[in-house]
């Protein structure tokens, strides 16, 4: 289902715009194809950097198994990074072969730079890296909350970190002052710079500055998801709630 | 008629006493909806204040548009969606004979059967965000009052569309799919009618009539 409901947003925002574009050639630099590919590339970012680790986090501690992961040789984090990798690589994967094939169908080619690509796709893994931390910091929240508050708050959260990451406009549509602020925060690196590093509209040091920032923030919500769990884990009751 | 009166009571205090208990739940559905709210609100008025006005439609009238689908969604939900859903599921588990056996007719008392708060705490918020997003002194009452009539147009259509699905039932199985394929039209029609190409315009409003939802309570306020 969220694959359909990602298709049916695609549908509405391909319905909006292909109607402002009727009247014009161009919006903030953007044409009917770069709006289309750009919204494209959201849902297909969507399903990659969506991670589930909350969900999964919340079931086993409202389950009371979270005693069973955490006597197995693994760490707790990169047990549920591995299951969730599973589910993003293959929901990834469904999402490159339709939504490439919509974009296929629509203007008959897809084309773009080898570094580009390349470039995109070191981005998405970082991306999934920060997502999947902010993920594990909203799991850390299900010793306190039950299972549906969590997916409220998951949902809320998702909203909010999907509109400021561009997945709702492109940032460049933003207020001059709010996308000084969003350059030092990690949203805009989960959705909006993948899509403009791979349409070549930022380019050179303006990649290595956001591949920096993206690198500084998941280190810090690495050390944060690590002393975030070792408080919230002292909530835990074994026996599930 | 005292009889369903009591039954309509009795299990609106039910539900009311389920909202009490989880109020953690309740919140976090309440700040679900705000936080979609306050996003689509920005993200209108970041793109209108780029184009200003398209087809008639300036950021005013699309974001009353896009709020009035939410309240569309919210008494949907609360009148029609987790009801039919229940009845869905009695079909599919083999109880519907269970409340075919009572003295009261399902029909009558599904509307009620699962009525969540929560949902009424969101339409009264939807409400409010209306009434601050918009100049209501720019319309007469004949406007507002023609408005909310085509917005329980929209619910019934939604309530006709829906049973048939879940009648559908009977036959097909589980086809939960297709309930929650209301929300995701919901998603497509988030667009006016006025955007769409002329063929999925008549897709919308003649076979599967999701443009018919919204639509219509908006374009009586600004005679659209």
């Amino acid at each position: 289902m969220p694959l359909l409901g990602s298709l049916a947003i695609f549908i509405a925002y391909a319905v909006f715009w292909g109607f402002i574009f009727q009247y014009r050639d161009e919006v903030k630099g953007y044409t009917y194809e770069h709006m289309i590919t750009y919204f494209v590339f959201v849902k297909i970012l969507e399903g990659v950097g969506n991670s589930m680790a909350a969900f999964k986090m919340s079931d086993h501690i409202h389950e009371g198994m979270l005693s069973n992961l955490l006597i197995k040789p693994l760490k707790i984090k990169a047990w549920l990074l591995t299951e969730d990798l599973g589910r993003v690589i293959f929901d990834g994967m469904i999402r490159i072969i339709i939504f490439l094939g919509i974009l296929f169908f629509l203007f008959g080619e897809i084309s773009f730079e080898l570094s580009g690509v390349a470039l995109f796709i070191v981005f998405v893994v970082l991306s999934y890296l920060l997502s999947f931390n902010i993920s594990f910091i909203m799991a850390c929240f299900s010793f306190w909350l039950d299972p549906s508050s969590i997916a409220s708050m998951h949902f809320a959260l998702r909203r909010i970190f999907h509109f400021l990451a561009g997945g709702v406009v492109p940032i460049v549509f933003f207020p001059e002052f709010s996308q000084e602020i969003l350059k030092y925060l990690p949203f805009k690196y989960l959705i909006n710079t993948p899509i403009d590093v791979l349409s070549g509209r930022i380019k050179g040091g303006e990649i290595g500055v956001a591949l920096i920032i993206l690198v500084v923030w998941i280190i810090t919500l690495e050390i944060a998801t690590h002393l975030f769990f070792k408080f919230s884990y002292k909530a835990n009751e074994a026996v599930g709630i | 008629m005292s009889k369903y009166a009591r039954i309509y009571k009795i299990y609106l205090k039910m539900n009311l006493y389920r909202f009490l208990i989880y109020r953690n739940k309740v919140m976090m559905a309440f700040l679900a909806n705000v936080t979609y709210t306050i996003t689509f609100v920005l993200g209108v008025k970041f793109v209108f204040d780029e184009l200003g006005e398209v087809g008639g439609y300036t950021a005013e009238i699309f974001i009353a548009y896009m709020i009035m689908m939410q309240l569309w969604w919210s008494i949907h939900t609360v009148l029609v969606r987790k009801n039919m859903q229940f009845l869905a599921k009695a079909i599919n588990k083999g109880q519907l004979d269970f409340y075919l056996l009572k003295p009261v007719s399902l029909r009558k008392s599904l509307p009620v059967i699962s009525v969540r708060f929560v949902d009424i705490i969101i339409i009264i918020f939807d409400l409010c965000a209306m009434v601050l997003l918009v100049d209501f002194s720019q319309f007469d009452y004949a406007d507002m009052l023609l408005s909310v009539f085509f917005l329980g147009v929209g619910v019934a259509i939604t309530y006709f569309f829906v049973s048939v699905i879940v009648n559908m039932t009977f036959w097909i199985g589980r086809n939960d799919f297709f309930t929650l394929l209301i929300g995701e039209l919901a998603e497509i029609v988030q667009v006016p009618a006025v955007f769409f190409p002329p063929v999925l315009k008549i897709l919308f409003t003649f076979f599967v009539p999701a443009l018919l939802f919204a639509g219509p309570a908006v374009e009586a306020l600004w005679r659209l």
